[in-house]
């Protein structure tokens, strides 16, 4: 096991490499990140000379990517235009941690992601918890009473509520639970934020402000897990083995969450070893609807902004977790069916 | 063991939620005692005597109650956007420039009537008053006396020195070098509150677009001193010392922005204890935040939102002069130019008259704006600087059907379609994608032209590169356009630009060039070039009623609506008079209701 989980990691460096590369190129094609820079007007001609050189966006792309990489502190660097390089470049590359500084903020990527990446985790991992939560129960049930009037019910549900779009949820929620329910005089939730600023960042404040962003994730990705977990369970709870364990005499308890939902969530592992990694990169509408601030937002004002080394940072610690979970996943896989091996 | 492993990851899951709630949660809850507690608590004491007794003295310690704190007397607003810097050199942004008229004004702040209102400078500079010389090239500013840092040090001149050597050193990636770079020649401090700027020729904007704000030298000058630049000053995203009424006092990533009051203001504490921001990045979570009460102030709504705001009674809907004009901007590049030459009818000032006679923009307002505003006749509409007679092109198909025809375009080939010399009358008309009264404006426009025999393709571009320069391949830098829409704005509420400048037409030299357009008319580019120089505000006025003629009887520029600003109010506050310019200029004396 230990060799495969070495031979995997190794097999991610030049898969990483190639991604960034793509992620570069595909960055640098989608605008010009200067654009942005003269707010509400567009940006005077001279500043824009001024800027394109001190930001190295002067440089062909093959070395703003070498530069990326590994640094500028090597080179030098022509700071006042006039033809002459003067000073040595202070950036160290992605390579010796340094993820280089957001055009826009002119300030450290690791240092805006460490800010965002608590707010998402905290709000990606309740809505995950409920969703496996929600799916599960409902799933489960649902196999179990095949083709009852629940059972249509809630597969029709279940297919509403995949084919919202969540802005729709989400603005709903907000209309019914906030803006309604003001007007009709009942407690209301909160449109917007993460607390209420006269009153703190209390845990009461924070989880009542989660309860409509955790509701409009979640309600797609139950529809979704449901349906998988359905599924799953009436293809194990027909098989030879569970017939075999009622014909042991085990209670329906532990036929059903010991034999049935152990075999039938092998599937279940495969979507959120997949999800999992896309819990960092946040709920780009939904943050920017509840106004939460997360990873998905940042990575929207960046791709607004073609702000270049913010892109890069978001989408290679997203490559770095799809790998790394995929890893984690097919390790999981053995542990549930003993007849997998990888040695 | 396997079959703890759903325990074992369902503990990691929990505790992962665990550490990032606590994290989230990071700021402790005030404790508040409300019962008001007597203590007896007995002391022994060994009291010094020549004869050593031993005396028991009990102290009645009476703790008074804590009072409950008070929610602090606040005004919640609502950005759409998130500042990208607190620091004005670092930025251009105009959510930016809204918290910076709170926390860091520079000599004066424009009012709701664009009037200088004094803040750094004691006195506002004109030729009358002596404080500028009759060449125009030197200013005078007497700095306010009372005015002081928000730590108790006096903002003096040598602040706004330091202020400008941070801007020109090429060690700052600051946002714009603009106009100090290019027009001041020196600064000096003829006493401690006594600024004297030296222009290398006479800069009529100087009002709007010197020192509309100041850094403490005495706080980032030992950072640039130790770092070697300010690029990455804790200051430019925590501005700890500030001159304004209020303080940054918290400012979370994408969250939020609290600002509280500062006692040290030149004009004595602010009425309000506390301003907040919340960042907002949604239309419809905003507005819902507006009904709800969750916000007091709405900034930069739609005019389709007017309506229901109208609706609601405990909001106000105001819309504020900014100078931006949506606008239409035709491509009179030619062969000569670096870009693209527009479409060769363009050329003849009868085809760009009909195109204003074709199509109804006072229906467009009417309609699609909800009748929140109307088409301009000028770039500089509601200002002195508008020419007060230029013509509005009302709509008159038959007009603009008779000036085609006149210019020689007429549909020869019964298409349906005017042409000239085998080419057909069919133009690009692009804008920026996604904004739908812009998309919904062009399709009403193209309906409008077919009907008078000029074909449209719409072409549009995404926001990200429709402002890319000549040297980025802009689509509009390029000149692949022949009519474009935007809206823009000189240095409001100063009308200078130097877009139309001939020196501005992109070329490979000059990659950066900001006339799009390719207009090239000696006539205009000399009264754009006297009217940057002329500090006489009288004569300058006159010149630009001068150009506002040329500009529209040449109609090298068609306004499609008067793009001012619309803000929502909750009457709960008071007091709250947006400026165009400076908004918050005024928030010194915000109210708001207990």
């Amino acid at each position: 096991m230990t060799r495969y989980i070495i031979r995997r990691l190794l097999q991610a460096i030049p898969l990483l490499l190639f991604i960034s590369i793509m992620i570069f190129v595909l960055a640098n094609a989608m605008g010009d990140p200067l654009a942005s820079f003269g707010g509400r007007r567009r940006i005077r001609s001279s500043d824009r000379e001024r800027l394109t050189r001190q930001l190295g966006l002067d440089k062909p792309i093959t070395v703003q990517y070498v530069v990326w990489l590994i640094g500028n502190d090597w080179m030098d660097i022509d700071l006042d235009g006039d033809g002459v390089a003067e000073v040595k470049g202070s950036r160290k590359g992605v390579l010796r941690g340094d993820w280089g500084k957001s055009f826009m903020e002119k300030r450290p990527v690791s240092k805006l992601i460490a800010e965002r990446l608590p707010n998402t985790l905290l709000l990606m991992l309740v809505s995950e918890i409920v969703i496996i939560i929600f799916s599960l129960i409902i799933g489960i049930y649902s196999a179990l009473k095949q083709y009852t009037v629940t059972d249509h019910a809630i597969t029709g549900l279940s297919f509403i509520g995949y084919s919202m779009p969540i802005f729709w949820i989400a603005l709903m929620l907000m209309y019914l639970l906030a803006v309604k329910f003001k007007q009709w005089g009942l407690p209301y939730f909160p449109t917007v934020g993460k607390y209420d600023l006269s009153v703190g960042p209390t845990i009461e404040q924070v989880a009542w402000h989660m309860v409509l962003p955790v509701a409009s994730i979640s309600i797609i990705s139950i529809a979704a897990y449901t349906r998988y977990i359905r599924s799953s369970m009436l293809e194990v709870i027909n098989e030879d083995y569970i017939r075999t364990a009622r014909a042991k005499g085990l209670t329906e308890r532990t036929i059903l969450f010991r034999h049935a939902l152990k075999n039938a969530s092998l599937p279940l592992i495969t979507l959120i070893g997949l999800d999992l990694p896309l819990l960092l990169s946040g709920a780009v509408l939904t943050e920017s609807i509840f106004a939460w601030p997360g990873m998905g937002r940042l990575f929207w004002n960046a791709a607004q902004d073609t702000d270049i080394p913010v892109l890069m940072g978001v989408l290679m610690l997203i490559s770095v977790a799809v790998v790394v979970f995929q890893i984690i996943t097919d390790i999981v896989y053995t542990f549930l069916d003993p007849r997998i091996h990888y040695d | 063991m396997k079959n703890n492993l759903w325990k074992l990851l369902a503990a990691m899951v929990v505790l992962t939620m665990l550490v990032a709630g606590l994290v989230a949660c990071a700021a402790p809850t005030p404790q508040v005692i409300e019962k008001k507690v007597i203590e007896t608590v007995i002391v022994e004491k060994e009291v010094p005597v020549e004869k050593k007794v031993v005396e028991t003295v009990i102290v009645e310690k009476v703790i008074t109650a804590t009072p409950a704190p008070a929610k602090p007397k606040a005004v919640t607003m609502t950005f759409f956007e998130e500042p990208d810097s607190l620091n004005r050199a670092y930025t251009q942004m105009w959510y930016s420039l809204l918290v910076l008229d709170i926390f860091n004004p520079g000599l004066w702040a424009w009012d709701d009537n664009l009037e200088p209102s004094l803040e750094m400078a004691a006195e506002f500079p004109t030729k009358e008053n002596g404080l500028i010389s009759e060449d125009g090239l030197t200013i005078t500013l007497p700095l306010n006396k009372k005015a002081k840092w928000s730590d108790g040090e006096p903002v003096t001149a040598n602040d706004f020195i330091f202020t400008y050597e941070m801007i020109i050193d090429p060690a700052n990636t600051v946002q714009s070098t603009w106009p100090y770079a290019d027009y001041l020649e020196s600064i000096t401090a003829a006493d401690d509150h006594t600024l004297v700027l030296k222009f290398t020729e006479p800069f009529a904007p100087w009002a709007t677009t010197i020192f509309d704000f100041v850094l403490p030298k005495h706080v980032l000058g030992p950072v640039f001193e130790a770092e070697g630049t300010l690029d990455d000053a804790e200051w430019n995203r925590n501005p700890t010392v500030v001159n304004g009424a209020f303080i940054v006092k918290e400012w979370e990533a994408a969250s939020h922005i609290i600002l509280k009051a500062n006692d040290n203001y030149w004009r004595g504490r602010p009425t309000l204890d506390q301003v907040n921001i919340l960042i907002v990045p949604d239309d419809e979570a905003q507005m819902a935040a507006i009904k709800t009460g969750d916000t007091d102030v709405g900034i930069f709504l739609s005019y389709a939102d007017i309506p229901t705001i109208e609706a609601l009674p405990d909001v106000d809907v105001i819309t504020v002069l900014s100078g931006y004009n949506e606008s239409w901007f035709f491509n009179l590049n030619t062969e000569e130019n670096a870009a693209e030459a527009g479409h060769p009818a363009l050329q003849d000032v009868r085809v760009r008259q009909a195109i204003a006679y074709a199509v109804d923009f006072d229906l467009i307002s009417e309609e699609l704006l909800f009748g929140g505003t109307y088409p301009p006749a000028t770039l500089w509409e509601e200002m002195p600087f508008a020419y007060p007679d230029a013509e509005l092109y009302k709509y008159d198909p038959d007009k603009a059907k008779a000036l085609l025809d006149e210019a020689g375009w007429v549909d020869s080939n019964g298409d349906g379609t005017r042409d000239k010399d085998g080419v057909e009358l069919v133009l690009v008309y692009s804008t920026t994608a996604g904004r739908e009264v812009r998309e919904q404006t062009q399709v009403v426009a193209q309906q409008y032209l077919a009907d008078v025999g000029i074909g449209i393709t719409i072409q549009n571009n995404s926001y990200d590169t429709m402002w890319n320069s000549y040297g980025e391949d802009g689509p509009i830098a390029t000149g692949n356009y022949d009519i474009a829409e935007w809206s823009t704005t000189g240095d409001f509420p100063d009308p200078n630009y130097s877009d139309w400048l001939c020196s501005e037409i992109p070329s490979e030299e000059n990659p950066a060039g900001s006339n799009w357009y390719g207009i090239c008319d000696e006539e205009l580019d000399g009264l754009f070039k006297a009217q940057a120089l002329e500090m006489d505000p009288n004569k300058r006025i006159e010149l630009y009623h001068d150009i506002g003629k040329i500009m529209s009887e040449k109609v090298y520029w068609l306004g499609v609506w008067h793009d001012n600003d619309v803000w929502t109010i909750n009457k709960r506050t008071g007091n709250i008079k947006v400026s165009g310019a400076d908004c918050f200029w005024n928030c010194f004396e915000w109210d708001v209701a207990e």
